[in-house]
């Protein structure tokens, strides 16, 4: 994983009106947390989260706090986006230890393509545990020459040393199923007296 | 067309449409997804349409997944009524959609047809949208 330097400064003025002129000028409030940290609010240039999230969301960045000490080496636990323009309203970084095993998960990409059918990916993220630096960027799984029925559980997964899964070792990861039958039904509107039904109130 | 089966009561205030969806914002269950991008209240009708739009330009090889449900009963006073004399007789179903939140999701075809699927469909709504994929713009996962 890739490292990344973020230089912070904490935030005293709490109120709605000074987060609104952190926005104007391209900061964002975060917070950070950890085992020997107590948490702090904090303002941080938008543009660096970002550019640090480029790799993922495990990367470990070095997180410089004017007049608190550090650099402290966290990860982002958690963000809020905007649900329309996607732009980070808040960021939770948590502060981890390099020699201690840490919980998180890793994105599954699907590659390759399936010989017949449609394959549907069930599981998307992967739940490990292990060390900060052996966290993968992400768990490729190949579904070439996957037929109508055939699938791939977690146990199936090819994952580097000392990477340890938590999910069920039984759950699906990807399934490949039969394209659906074209019907009437589903497609809809066809059956006459369909648009006469009367619609049902309470 | 998508009603409830039963409800507790028949007839309800009218749903507001202030602020930005709280959920329901990320492609969830397939690649591509249709965003509201204002608030709306979405008739059965309507999303009946726009899943009968979808799916007879996808044909088949896909699935398509939808995220709203008409819950919410409208109702309305006959035409050339007196005011008063109670609330009018539930007359449709609608589903609160804010801003952000995803209506519909699409699976099993190519981008180019899903593209022209939900742009299908989203001539069947009563407000503008938005094309988005799974993953994109930074689309947060579990840390």
């Amino acid at each position: 994983m890739p490292e990344y330097s973020i230089e912070a400064s904490v935030r005293g003025n709490m109120s709605r009106s000074y987060r609104k002129e952190l926005f104007r000028k391209g900061l964002i409030p975060a917070v950070v947390y950890g085992k020997t940290l107590k948490s702090l609010s904090l303002e941080v240039p938008e543009k660096e989260v970002k550019g640090a999230l480029q790799a993922g969301r495990n990367t470990i960045i070095n997180l410089k706090v004017s007049g608190n000490g550090g650099p402290y080496k966290v990860m982002v636990r958690d963000l809020q986006l905007d649900p329309i323009n996607k732009t980070i309203i808040h960021a939770d970084f948590q502060q981890i230890s390099l020699r201690d095993k840490i919980r998180t998960s890793v994105p599954i990409h699907i590659s390759g393509r399936v010989s017949g059918g449609l394959a549907r990916i069930v599981l998307r993220n992967l739940e490990i545990s292990c060390l900060p630096a052996r966290i993968p960027d992400r768990v490729t799984v190949d579904v070439t020459g996957m037929e109508p029925g055939d699938s791939i559980t977690v146990s199936d997964l090819d994952l580097p040393k000392g990477v340890n899964v938590l999910d069920d070792p039984g759950a699906t990861v990807v399934t490949v199923t039969a394209p659906a039958e074209e019907t009437g039904d589903s497609e809809g509107g066809e059956t006459p007296g369909n648009d006469d039904e009367k619609e049902k109130v309470p | 067309m998508l009603i409830p089966k039963r409800v507790k009561y028949r007839k309800q205030h009218r749903p507001g449409l202030t602020g930005k969806a709280k959920g329901g914002t990320e492609v969830h269950f397939g690649d591509y997804g249709l965003q509201a991008l204002e608030p709306a209240w979405v008739t059965s009708r309507q999303i009946e349409a726009a899943r009968i739009a979808m799916t007879r330009h996808i044909k088949r090889g896909g699935k398509v997944w939808i995220r709203i449900f008409p819950d919410k009963p409208i109702t309305q006073k006959p035409a050339e009524t007196r005011m008063g004399s109670g609330k009018g007789a539930p007359e449709y179903w609608v589903a609160v959609v804010k801003p952000g939140r995803v209506m519909f999701e699409l699976a099993g075809v190519s981008e180019e047809v899903a593209r022209e699927a939900m742009r299908l469909a989203s001539h069947k709504l009563p407000i503008k949208t938005k094309f988005i994929k799974r993953g994109e713009a930074g689309e947060a996962g579990e840390a």
